[in-house]
């Protein structure tokens, strides 16, 4: 009986940690998103009626639709790109490691200056792109100030920060990839597409797998460039679920809405992934 | 048609020291040719010259006469058997065997047709929709056969592809890649270290020492006539008895350039009452001590000890000669192998 417990006492502090600071927290939010408070008064069940609110908040449709714009170009963009960059950087020579460190450079910056950064680039009047678009013929755009653009700006910004990590990652799954086998298909004649189809593709797929889910996962979550550099605007097109849970929790107070947005993209997070684990990990070969 | 020839090749890998220095070297069309040699002596390396995977730093490479300077791997009309078979692992066995034909377009019905022959003579008929990583190495060394043997090619190029598997499946394979060439009438050529497998298959073997080859021959030649000492000691096992003469007491070799000597294991002579006489003058009487013995069923290998090193004798007598600490070898003139100081051979 000793001999079965003790494992149990050894794991008991991470548990702790674990039930306490995750657990919690989400089982807090499922409760609070049932009831109304302003973190001053009482709380009041109002059962539904958060939710009820939530179907025809056209604000709250609004970002709902604009996460899951940023969230399929992120993805295809980060992913795809990514992925691209890495067949062609996987040649461990000097210049495309030195290219490699360039493209992940601005994965270990934080997102705080990398928006600052991109506000002053994407700047109307004195910004960089604006001076190098120009050279082009192109009129000045207002990159962060227009409806029609802003979003496509954010992603913009959020493929440049982190498609060196995507690169990196798909990166060493190619590396694992044998030479021996490439050298055994040269000899069958394929061609090179033939050869990412057939063999590079399979090969990767796990990684591929797991890249998508961590770039769908991160992706609903985008906030901080949202807040630094639009807050939401113009006319809402760059608002997103989580800088409006951040509104209506931190700003206006509203605890009990806030938290039943927090459920709704967990509900979210939660079927995508199952319905990509179901569908993918038939596809995917693990050797 | 499928004959190899090598002229003037010279490689090396980032201008270093040359791994392979001007290299001449013919392969008969429909010979089973073996690329013999200690690791690291570029047998691997010419190989894959041959087949493109490398590309000389000077020197041509040419099959039936023709240059492939400019003929990419895939064009050469060769197929390859690597040494970890490199199957594609997400593929199945039946598309890991078509690969090769989609890829030079072969019609479906074409395709369907070599491969279900290929299959049933490599015996992995009921295999076909099984993954490489589900075989086991017996059957995934067939996979690699089949896709190489599928193509039809000029010439079939191995290497190693037995090392990855237990001896008796080897000496199976052995018979069956032998019975594969005379079926197929096309060339082979073979990269192994193992002296057995060179000896039991081939029809021509190259022995290849530092970049170099020491001799290319049929393998009874390679035994019988040895060209230099590096031969004499590489062929055989175990590996000849090789001495400084003038270690050796009261020995005056007939040849006055020779400075080493040697006889194989196999060629010494028991004799029991140690009283005998030479036969004749150049005839080598040597004392020693024995100090193991290797009982492998048919024969006997005895470990000595003699006043000058180390001498190993075979003996298919089957007297039991623990006991009989010291005796004597006696080895006739016409056995002994004598070579000069450079360590090539000379003759009487």
């Amino acid at each position: 009986m000793k001999r079965k417990l003790f494992p149990y006492f050894l794991v008991l502090p991470t548990m702790i940690v674990i039930i306490l600071f995750n657990v919690y927290p989400i089982l807090r939010m499922l409760y609070q998103s049932f009831h109304q408070w302003n973190m001053i008064n009482d709380m009041q069940f109002i059962g539904f009626d958060n939710f009820i609110k939530l179907a025809s908040d056209k604000v709250f449709l609004q970002s709902l639709g604009n996460t899951f714009y940023f969230v399929f170009w992120n993805v295809l963009l980060c992913t795809g790109l990514g992925l691209l960059l890495a067949v062609f950087l996987q040649k461990n020579t000097r210049f495309n490691r030195f290219l490699q460190s360039i493209s992940f450079f601005p994965y270990v910056v934080s997102l705080a200056s990398v928006s600052l950064l991109w506000s002053w680039i994407m700047n109307k009047d004195y910004g960089l792109l604006n001076y190098v678009i120009s050279f082009f013929g192109i009129t000045s755009q207002d990159w962060l100030g227009s409806p029609g653009l802003a979003m496509n700006s954010i992603i913009l910004i959020s493929v440049w920060k982190s498609v060196g990590f995507n690169v990196l990652i798909f990166i060493s799954a190619l590396q694992r990839i044998p030479k021996y086998i490439y050298e055994a298909a040269i000899l069958d004649n394929s061609g090179s597409f033939q050869f990412f189809r057939k063999i590079t593709l399979p090969m990767i797929s796990p990684t591929l797998f797991f890249i998508t889910i961590i770039n769908i996962i991160n992706s609903f979550k985008i906030f901080e460039t949202v807040q630094i550099l639009t807050r939401g605007g113009p006319l809402n097109s760059t608002r997103t679920i989580v800088y409006e849970i951040y509104e209506e929790g931190t700003l206006f107070f509203n605890v009990g809405y806030a938290s039943a947005m927090g459920v709704v993209l967990l509900v979210i997070l939660a079927i995508l992934t199952i319905i990509y684990f179901k569908t993918q990990s038939k596809r995917v070969q693990y050797q | 048609m499928g004959s190899i020839e090598l002229k003037n090749i010279t490689k090396s890998y980032d201008n270093k020291k040359n791994v392979i220095e001007d290299l001449n070297l013919k392969i008969p069309d429909g010979s089973f040719t073996v690329l013999i040699g200690p690791s690291g002596c570029g047998k691997t390396t010419t190989l894959r010259l041959i087949v493109g995977l490398e590309e000389p730093t000077s020197g041509e490479v040419y099959i039936d006469d023709k240059s492939m300077e400019k003929v990419e791997p895939g064009d050469r009309d060769i197929a390859m058997v690597f040494q970890n078979y490199a199957l594609y692992p997400t593929m199945n066995v039946r598309e890991n065997i078509e690969f090769g034909l989609i890829n030079n377009k072969v019609k479906k019905e074409e395709r369907d047709k070599l491969v279900t022959e290929i299959a049933e003579i490599v015996g992995l008929e009921d295999f076909l929709q099984k993954k490489p990583g589900e075989l086991s190495g017996g059957q995934r060394q067939r996979v690699a056969l089949a896709r190489a043997m599928v193509k039809k090619p000029k010439v079939f190029i191995m290497d190693e592809p037995l090392s990855n598997l237990d001896a008796k499946l080897r000496a199976q394979m052995r018979i069956e890649l032998s019975e594969l060439h005379q079926k197929m009438n096309t060339t082979f050529v073979y990269v192994t270290h193992d002296q057995t497998e060179a000896m039991s298959m081939a029809t021509n073997i190259i022995l290849m020492n530092d970049g170099a080859i020491q001799q290319h021959d049929t393998p009874e030649k390679l035994y019988e006539d040895p060209a230099n000492l590096f031969t004499a000691e590489f062929i055989g096992s175990p590996s000849m008895n090789t001495y400084e003469i003038n270690e050796i007491p009261d020995y005056n070799p007939p040849i006055p350039e020779a400075k080493y000597v040697g006889f194989r294991p196999s060629a010494a002579e028991v004799i029991l009452n140690s009283t005998s006489e030479k036969m004749n003058k150049n005839d080598l009487i040597i004392k020693v001590k024995i100090i193991t013995r290797e009982y492998l069923g048919s024969e006997i290998i005895y470990n000595c000890e003699s006043g000058f090193g180390k001498v190993y004798f075979k003996t298919f007598q089957k007297e039991d000669m623990s006991d009989e600490n010291e005796i004597t070898l006696y080895l006739p003139e016409q056995k002994l192998f004598y070579f000069d100081e450079e360590g090539k051979r000379v003759h009487i």
